[in-house]
């Protein structure tokens, strides 16, 4: 018989609390059912002198164990409708995020960063020089005399007769000899000009230049440096392949290729199936540059190497005209 | 350069096709391409420019002999002869042997001249070349076969049937073959008969005598010019041929005595007539032999790659050259004379190289201790620059250096610009002295596809002109807003405007340790009252505004505004401050709000700098919260929201502390703008 009680009492606050929205009308429901002045409970235990004497230690008990029972689910319920009232209720959480405006770094950026962090780990300094060069530093210094056909290899933007915007960034190799001694290790990247416009030629790019200059310098060390850059470049363990050329400041010279990036060598469009890219030139520095900046050939070996930026960039982005680089479409830019 | 790999193939044996351009490539020489023309595989050489014996096929077998060790067979040049001797049918004058070393004529009496065979015809077809006559066809037969130009004269065209090398009077005309007048000077070297030019020397020959069908007598040259000479007549007359594209490279001095030999055997195979015995050989002072001194240390110290010495001698003896010991892996080595690239140890390195080929190069590092690595300060400051403009929402744009006069004048770029002498284009004729006109150009071009918000920053140089010697190159940075539209996000700001540039602006350089300061300004190409001028530590370093409508239009930008600033960035990397932490007070801070009306024609730095004035005790920071001249403001007045931060940090502040300060801020606003408290 007051199990049913029990039973009827604990039905309605479970009623009335799941009901509850507010703080208030829990507190209600609390004050109701627990309140030490005509609570719910405390009516049920002043009933206590009805009960059976020998059944009084157990209605005690039972009491008790209901009040923990409501006492729980008043505290759930405040949890509840506590969190319910600082939370924003009705958000379509499936609405896009909002995106803070960030802008995005030029690929040509982007690439040349890595270029430049690989080399610096390897103790290089970063080195530059003017882009309206002097014939001096842009051809004669680097070997390429007046009145020479090797001028012809780079078609140049003239100023005036002896001034130019530079062809290459090699020219920094001199102005960075003329100033220091060895050992010399630095990169130069930079903008270069040369009179050309196609697919894969702009009147304005960008190069980087690599010079060593130290006592036993080697062509070994030239093919240890680029391997390790450009494995480390394309992620991949890639291997370097030196087919000789001609370059006037290099002496022996030679075209780097690349096992192909895109196939691995195996063959594909970017490679024209050949497996291997063409991707630099490089070589000894040829004793007759040492003549200019007065570096004795007898005692220092130096190596050279360089490599186009925007090339490496329409690879590794997948890029197909060099002209989407310099023109800056917004579409372009937002996708790096 | 093309040539059948048939022909290369009639002087040494060589595997196929593939094995054939594969070997040349990894030598140096690359076969670019390949073709069949008349049923025979012709190769595209790309021969570099220090390499002039390789551009003919007998070279190249030469080459290929040694790559494949294969004999290289001899060129026949044997012809009988007959009649007066060479030297009493001609003659030669030398009268400029510094442009031209060496002149060898040969004399071919009663020649009939027909189309040359059809087997010729065919090799000069795969080489690219018309046939025209058989002696022409010879000449340029031998040209592709042995690498040496030569020219055939009629002889009865020629006055006094004799041959004067000399510079051109100033004012000589010359009809070449390719039917223009050329007036010549001085700098000019002609070959002139007893009378007036008949060549320009290396270059072209002279229309007046050239061989034609009718030609009964021959006289054949094969001479050596001076390659500096060549190239800058060639030049200065835009006449590049294959003559002159060889000569300029320089060629064999011995050249003109095979190929003479050569050409006037296969003259007399197809057009009959009589070889005079003898030459006329004007040869004053033969070229030196050359020798040069090899170290194998050397050698091997410089790649890195041990090539044992006997194959280095056999290597270097196969390409031509002679070698003597001179002393314990020493040589002194003999260069052949055809091969004109070749002078130095260096060359000799090359050569041996280039033929043993690279794959044996292990990888290794440069050993021992590193010099100081990384960017300089002003480089690594830029980096920071882009990180930090890139965080502000912008993207990096990089343009061209050169730029379009025509812009820069509508933009009221009045400085003078470096002009190229030699431009692609009008529109990229001018070097930049600012980033605005690319800037501009490329906001207008992003809008006509369709772009409604550009924000955009550029780190590129201005080059600014400094006199007689290079120009000056100004490192600048460059921020350019435009458009009518929210960002990219949903829901991101409407249209950009002036201040957000300045915030911008503010931000970035603040991040970098550096407090950028702006004054107004008036200047093109902002708006009148919509421009600032740019200090950092007291130093003006650019201008930043709304462009002028003038300016937008100019650019072809229509509808929207645009925001711009530039600056210079050399010298700011030294300004940058590092953070100098300030303590946190434990003690809890007290906010006091400010709102009133002032006359609207006081600009906000007035107020800052009014309220900067006054003696605030316990002031943490001033905020301005609102500013506001709408709807519910009385007419010629504006509302002001300052917020005032209260806070010590030593003890708790209360009212007492805070009210003096409060009226103090009140009053003198009212004194300073007649502000009205609301």
């Amino acid at each position: 018989m007051h199990r049913e009680r029990f039973d009827q009492i604990r039905a309605d606050f479970l009623r009335e609390i799941a009901a509850a929205g507010t703080e208030s009308e829990v507190l209600d429901i609390k004050g109701r059912y627990t309140g030490k002045k005509r609570g719910v409970l405390q009516e049920l235990m002043a009933s206590l002198k009805e009960v059976a004497p020998e059944d009084r230690p157990a209605f005690g008990q039972a009491v008790n164990a209901l009040k923990n029972e409501l006492e729980a689910g008043v505290d759930e319920a405040l949890t509840r409708v506590r969190e319910a009232k600082r939370a924003p209720a009705g958000l379509d959480v499936t609405l896009p995020g909002l995106r803070p405006d960030l802008g995005h770094l030029h690929p040509v950026t982007r690439v040349r960063r890595e270029i430049e962090e690989i080399f610096i780990s390897m103790g290089y300094a970063v080195a530059t020089g003017p882009e309206v060069e002097d014939a001096y530093h842009n051809f004669e210094a680097l070997n390429t005399p007046a009145d020479h056909p090797s001028r012809d290899i780079q078609d140049t933007f003239y100023i005036g007769p002896e001034v130019l915007l530079r062809t290459q960034t090699s020219p920094v190799q001199i102005r960075t000899m003329e100033t220091r001694r060895p050992p010399i290790k630095i990169i130069a990247p930079g903008r270069v000009f040369r009179r050309d416009d196609d697919v894969s030629h702009s009147p304005m790019f960008f190069q980087v230049e690599g010079l060593v200059v130290d006592r036993g310098i080697t062509m070994a060390h030239l093919k240890g440096t680029l391997t390790h850059f450009y494995s480390t470049l394309f992620h991949r363990d890639v291997e370097v392949r030196f087919r000789p050329s001609y370059f006037p400041f290099t002496e022996p010279s030679a075209e780097t290729d690349l096992t192909c990036v895109i196939c691995g060598g195996s063959g594909c469009s970017v490679c024209k199936r050949t497996g291997w890219l063409e991707i630099g030139g490089c070589g000894m520095v040829d004793p007759s540059v040492f003549g200019f900046v007065g570096i004795d050939p007898e005692v220092y070996t130096g190596f050279a190497f360089g490599l186009g930026i925007d090339r490496i960039a329409m690879l590794k982005y997948g890029i197909d005209h060099i002209r989407h680089l310099y023109d800056n479409d917004v579409r372009f830019l937002e996708q790096f | 350069m093309k040539f059948p790999v048939p022909w290369i193939a009639q002087y040494v044996k060589l595997p196929d096709d593939e094995s054939v351009a594969r070997a040349f490539t990894l030598s140096g020489s690359e076969v670019e391409g390949q073709e069949a023309v008349e049923g025979e595989t012709v190769m595209e050489f790309g021969i570099t420019v220090n390499r002039p014996d390789c551009m003919n096929v007998y070279g190249l077998a030469r080459e290929a002999s040694v790559l494949f060790g294969e004999e290289l067979l001899p060129v026949e040049t044997a012809a009988p002869s007959s009649g007066p001797a060479a030297g009493e049918l001609t003659s030669v004058v030398l009268e400029a042997p510094d442009l031209c070393p060496r002149y060898r004529a040969l004399v071919i009496r009663g020649v009939k001249i027909g189309p040359s065979p059809a087997w010729m015809q065919k090799r000069l077809v795969q080489c690219g070349l018309r046939p025209i006559n058989a002696v022409a066809d010879v000449t340029n037969y031998v040209l592709m076969e042995l690498g040496h130009p030569l020219h055939a004269f009629d002889m009865d065209t020629l006055k006094e049937r004799r041959i004067v090398v000399r510079r051109a009077r100033s004012g000589e005309k010359l009809l070449t073959l390719d039917g223009v007048e050329r007036t010549l000077a001085p700098e000019h070297l002609v070959i002139a008969d007893a009378a007036r030019p008949v060549a320009l020397a290396g270059v072209m020959g002279g229309e007046d005598t050239g061989v034609t069908f009718a030609t009964r007598d021959v006289l054949l040259e094969g001479a050596v010019f001076d390659p500096v000479n060549i190239r800058r007549t060639s030049k200065a007359l835009g006449m590049h041929t294959d003559a002159s594209h060889r000569f300029e490279r320089g060629v064999d001095p011995d050249g003109p005595v095979a190929a003479l030999d050569r050409c006037a055997k296969l003259i007399l195979e197809t057009c009959g007539g009589a070889l005079a015995p003898g030459d006329v050989d004007v040869y004053p002072t033969p070229a030196p032999s050359r020798e040069v001194t090899l170290r194998h240390a050397r050698l091997v110290g410089l790649l890195g790659l041990e090539i044992p010495e006997d194959r280095c001698e056999s290597i270097l003896r196969s390409l031509g050259f002679s070698l003597e010991p001179a002393g314990a892996g020493v040589w002194t080595v003999t260069v052949p004379s055809f091969r004109v690239d070749v002078s130095r140890e260096a060359d000799l390195i090359e050569e041996v190289v280039r033929i043993h080929g690279l794959d044996g190069l292990e990888p290794a590092l440069p050993q021992g201790l590193d010099p100081v690595g990384g960017r300089p300060a002003e480089l690594a400051f830029e980096e920071r620059l882009r990180d930090q403009l890139v965080a502000c929402g912008l993207s990096e744009a990089i343009h061209m250096s050169m730029t379009d006069p025509d812009l820069r004048a509508a933009l009221g770029e009045s400085a003078q610009a470096v002009a190229l002498a030699n431009p692609l284009t009008p529109a990229l004729s001018a070097l930049r002295t600012s980033l605005l006109p690319p800037l501009v150009a490329c906001a207008a071009r992003n809008r006509s596809r369709g772009a409604r918000r550009v924000a955009l920053f550029e780190l590129g140089k201005a080059y600014l002109p400094e006199g007689e010697g290079l120009p000056r190159e100004e490192r600048r940075a460059a921020v350019l807003l435009y458009g009518d539209a929210p960002g990219k996000s949903w829901g991101a700001p409407q249209a950009p405007t002036l201040l957000d540039l300045k915030g911008r602006v503010e931000e970035a350089l603040g991040r970098l340790g550096l407090e950028p300061s702006f004054a107004p300004v008036e200047r093109k190409p902002f708006a009148r009252g919509l421009a600032l001028e740019v200090a950092v530590a007291g130093k003006t370093v650019g201008a930043l505004g709304t462009l002028a409508p003038s300016a937008l239009d100019a650019a072809g930008l229509k509808g929207g505004s645009g925001h711009y600033a530039e600056w210079s960035l050399e010298g700011l990397e030294a300004l940058c401050r590092v953070p100098s932490f300030k303590p946190m007070s434990r003690f809890p801070s007290v906010v006091r709000d400010f709102s009133f009306l002032a006359e609207k024609g006081v600009p906000w730095a007035a107020i800052e700098e009014r309220l900067g004035a006054l003696p605030l005790a316990n002031v943490k920071a001033i905020h301005l919260v609102d500013c506001y001249d709408g709807e519910g403001v009385p007419d010629g007045k504006r509302s002001w929201t300052v917020s005032m931060v209260f806070q010590s940090g030593e003890r708790t502040l209360t009212e007492e502390d805070v009210a003096p300060v409060a009226d103090a801020v009140t009053g003198a606003l009212q004194e300073a703008f007649g502000a009205v408290l609301r």
